[in-house]
């Protein structure tokens, strides 16, 4: 009863993005040029900055920090790979959350003035940060390559896909939430700005699960993210699934933000115009 | 107005037009949270954590398709709100809303635009925005483009256009959109005089397409021009609904009211109505020359039924698009000024001097061969009507009051028809009706609107400077005795140079002083007359006394 009400919106969701792909195309492309426009390289940012991070990255993993983080094993990549295997899905993770939340609120012009999609402010939101991780994933996979000796290809081809697809979902459905949530509830924003703040930290990204001590490593455990970056380390690390929990639980979570989110929002759309 | 195509092809096809919005019991109440997490307190708990804000209460109004509807109302009474609930934007709290079609909302000038990027971006981008495909965006631009006279600059920055440059271009993108039902809130106020024009021709083409339109104004005249129908919201609402002219001219008069109050002047209570009544209901009861006509029947405000189709009684010049078309084309008799001339009569201490209250039977037939003069008698509830309305239409300080008004032409014979460069002479009669002793005598100011569009035409006052003021004199024998109870002012008005067609005369007393701004009593409107062409009827309004001689010739020899 309750799951049919969820499928019912989440269908109601996808159909207005499936509708209007092509304005979803045309805004997107918008967004992606929004920051750099009337820069002289324009778009050329969008790549300038991951490249740039990434070899700051790099060269802090390999010339600064060496000593820190060695010898992982079970895997033959070195220890920047293991690095940026989990700090390229946080940055998409922190902007899609940054920017997402004020997604709505910062377009309250367009909300109530025009018929218009609104699903589509969130989604749009994913863009930037999909850009940005596409940059960096190139310039890692290029480099993970290179330092395996291409050993590690075949995880590329048959892992990346379906982690695309399922760390999409998740955050087109935390977009949606936290866009329409934002109306209601205005301290999100901090509350994110917070989490955001501790969650290089409190995710294992910098450090391997094994490596904390055993009284606080369940807070690893509580945050989805966590789950997710496994999966990435999977992928672009270990080149191997050596634990199908996070999968499935990536997944679950997957289905359940998109449901959640897709729901409030088809549920709340028509009382943004009274909150802004 | 001009009835849309739709609406004539449906009734040539002998079938009922297609609904196109349809509001039944519509209200809208914001929720006023003090924070708005309390909200979701309510939604989770189910317990009320909000005050309500009414903004919209039952609201019910059908409009067919082709149908334009005007909207008009003070600011705050909940024009926008219902604009926004129609467009989707807002839910309504309580009601149905169908609307039967794609919808474009014109809610707000430039909505998406971007300072940073092009015209050409800004205007692709906004029209894809508000649902216009690919295609269409392809196929119309260079249409907006030219509607906006931006052709040159098209390419640069929408950032570096002046502020006339972005309204004109962000209305053409905007009302490119194809749709069934648009909605157009306050637009037309952007922009110099030419394009305001060209917009309101835009507007107007739209309108005529076919399209059912919703249409915002504060200014009158727009909606007149515009609309079949118009509707006043006045605190949420709908106070009138009817035939535009008769529901701006109502809408008009209240705003010059509420000035009035703003102005500290006192307004004529109920009991004035009441005396007014009484009076009209006594001086008619005679009945020796057929009462005036019954003005136009003003719609009933709930409209949950489709609308019935009203006969112009009074024969106005207006095409009502509900009504057959098998209305006269050509003038009728004038609507003989809605309480006729001199009938307004008031109050047991007039003196009325000379005539008595002239009925529209005198009018002379000879010299208006075309008007029939066809008028039912006036019955009961139609007097309590009409009090009522002309109840309304007044703006009294309770000093002085006009007690009648006569028109009358060259001949002396009190009538409402005149023709144009004939001498006309206006007759006010006023009492005083405080004890206490004005400062100065009263002077005259009188204002011709044409019937059509409210534009005034003519306006004179008694108590402002002219340099060879004849009129002044008039009064200046009013001035005489500080003891006087009553009075009258008389202006002739020698050629009368308005054109042909039918006037509102509005006319007040005021203090007999330079730029006296206050009236004592004013008449809003409440007087028709109509102006027959004498001669050549030239197309415009005034016609000027001109004086000209032939210069020296040259001949050839």
């Amino acid at each position: 009863m309750v799951l049919t009400t969820y499928a019912k919106s989440t269908g109601e969701c996808i159909r207005a993005i499936a509708v209007h792909r092509r304005l979803l195309l045309a805004l997107i492309k918008r967004e992606l040029s929004d920051e750099y426009v009337s820069h002289g390289l324009s778009i050329g940012w969008t790549f300038i900055h991951p490249l740039v991070l990434m070899l700051v990255y790099l060269f802090l993993f390999t010339e600064v920090f060496v000593t820190r983080v060695t010898v992982i094993p079970g895997s033959g990549a070195d220890a920047v790979v293991y690095l940026l295997s989990g700090i390229i899905p946080w940055l998409a993770i922190s902007q899609v959350m940054g920017r997402s939340a004020m997604s709505v609120v910062g377009n309250s012009a367009i909300v109530k003035q025009m018929s218009f999609p609104l699903e589509l402010l969130p989604i749009k939101t994913l863009a930037g940060p999909f850009m940005f991780a596409g940059v960096s994933l190139v310039f890692l996979i290029a480099y993970g390559l290179w330092v395996t000796g291409g050993t590690i290809l075949p995880a590329y081809l048959l892992g990346l896909p379906p982690l695309i697809i399922i760390t999409s979902m998740q955050l087109a459905g935390l977009a949606l939430l936290l866009g329409c949530l934002q109306v209601f509830v205005r301290d999100l924003k901090e509350f994110i700005n917070v989490f955001l703040t501790i969650g290089l930290f409190i995710h294992p990204i910098l450090y391997l699960p094994n490596a904390i001590p055993a009284a606080v490593r369940p807070i690893i455990y509580l945050s989805p993210f966590s789950y997710l970056i496994f999966c990435w380390q999977d992928v672009l690390f270990y080149g191997e699934v050596g634990w199908i929990w996070p999968w499935v639980i990536s997944t679950a979570f997957a289905v359940l933000f998109f449901m959640l989110g897709a729901r409030i929002f088809v549920v709340t759309k028509n009382h943004f115009g009274d909150f802004l | 107005m001009i009835a849309s195509p739709t609406i004539m092809q449906a009734l040539e096809l002998g079938r009922p037009p297609e609904i196109a919005i349809c509001l039944d019991s519509v209200s809208k109440a914001y929720k006023l949270y003090d924070r708005p997490f309390n909200f979701f307190k309510e939604a989770l708990t189910g317990r009320s954590y909000h005050r309500d804000k009414v903004v919209l209460s039952d609201i019910s109004l059908t409009l067919k398709r082709g149908e334009i509807l005007g909207i008009i109302g003070r600011n705050g009474a909940g024009k926008s709100t219902l604009l926004k609930i129609i467009a989707g934007t807002l839910a309504p709290s309580q009601g149905a809303v169908t609307v039967k079609g794609r919808v474009a909302a014109i809610l707000e000038l430039g909505t998406g635009f971007n300072p940073n990027y092009s015209g050409r971006d800004n205007v692709i981008l906004s029209a894809l925005m508000r649902g216009m495909s690919e295609d269409a965006v392809r196929r119309k631009f260079d249409g907006i483009v030219a509607f906006a006279g931006l052709e040159d600059v098209i390419d640069e920055p929408f950032h570096t256009y002046s502020s006339g440059m972005q309204a004109r271009l962000a209305f053409a993108a905007a009302t490119a959109v194809d749709a069934d039902v648009l909605i157009i809130d306050e637009a037309l106020s952007s922009g110099d005089l030419r394009f305001a024009a060209r917009s309101l021709r835009r507007i107007h083409e739209i309108c005529q397409s076919g399209v059912t339109a919703l249409f915002v104004s504060h200014v009158p005249y727009h909606v007149m021009q515009l609309c079949s129908r118009v509707i006043w919201i006045d605190d949420g609402r709908i106070r009138m609904d009817g035939d535009p002219i008769e529901v701006a001219r109502a809408y008009e008069y209240e705003m010059l009211q509420a000035v009035a109050r703003d102005e500290g002047r006192v307004l004529t209570g109920p009991s004035a109505v009441k005396a007014t009544q009484e009076i009209e209901t006594s001086t008619s009861a005679p009945h020796q020359a057929p009462p005036p006509a019954p003005h136009r029947p003003l719609r009933p405000v709930s409209t949950d039924a489709p609308i019935v189709p009203t006969p112009d009684v009074g024969g106005v010049i207006k095409t009502d698009p509900d009504a057959p078309a098998t209305q006269p084309s050509n003038i009728e008799a004038i609507d003989p000024i809605e309480e006729n001339v001199g009938a307004e009569a008031a109050g047991d201490t007039i003196q009325v001097s000379t005539g008595g209250v002239v009925e529209a039977s005198t009018v002379d037939q000879d010299s208006v061969n075309d008007v029939s003069v066809d008028e039912p008698l006036v019955n009961g509830s139609e007097i309590q009507e009409r009090s009522e309305r002309a109840s309304i239409r007044r703006v009294s300080t309770g000093l002085y009051r006009i007690s009648k008004v006569q028109f009358s032409d060259k001949t002396g014979r009190h009538t409402n028809i005149f023709k144009f460069g004939e001498p006309m002479q206006i007759e006010v009669l006023y009492e005083r009706l405080a004890s206490e002793l004005p400062g100065q005598s009263c002077g005259l100011a009188v204002t011709f609107s044409r019937v059509d569009d409210f534009a005034a035409v003519m306006h004179f006052n008694t108590s402002d400077v002219y340099s060879n003021e004849q009129i002044r004199s008039y009064f200046n024998k009013a001035l005489e005795s500080r003891l006087i109870r009553a009075g009258t002012i008389e202006a002739i008005i020698e050629p009368l140079q308005i054109r042909a067609g039918e006037y509102y005369v509005s006319i007040g007393i005021l203090a007999d002083q330079s730029q006296a701004q206050e009236f004592y009593d004013y008449l809003h409107c409440r007087y028709r007359i109509k102006v027959l062409a004498n001669g050549f009827d030239e197309p415009c309004v005034f016609y000027p006394v001109v004086q000209w001689t032939n210069g020296p010739i040259k001949v050839v020899k």
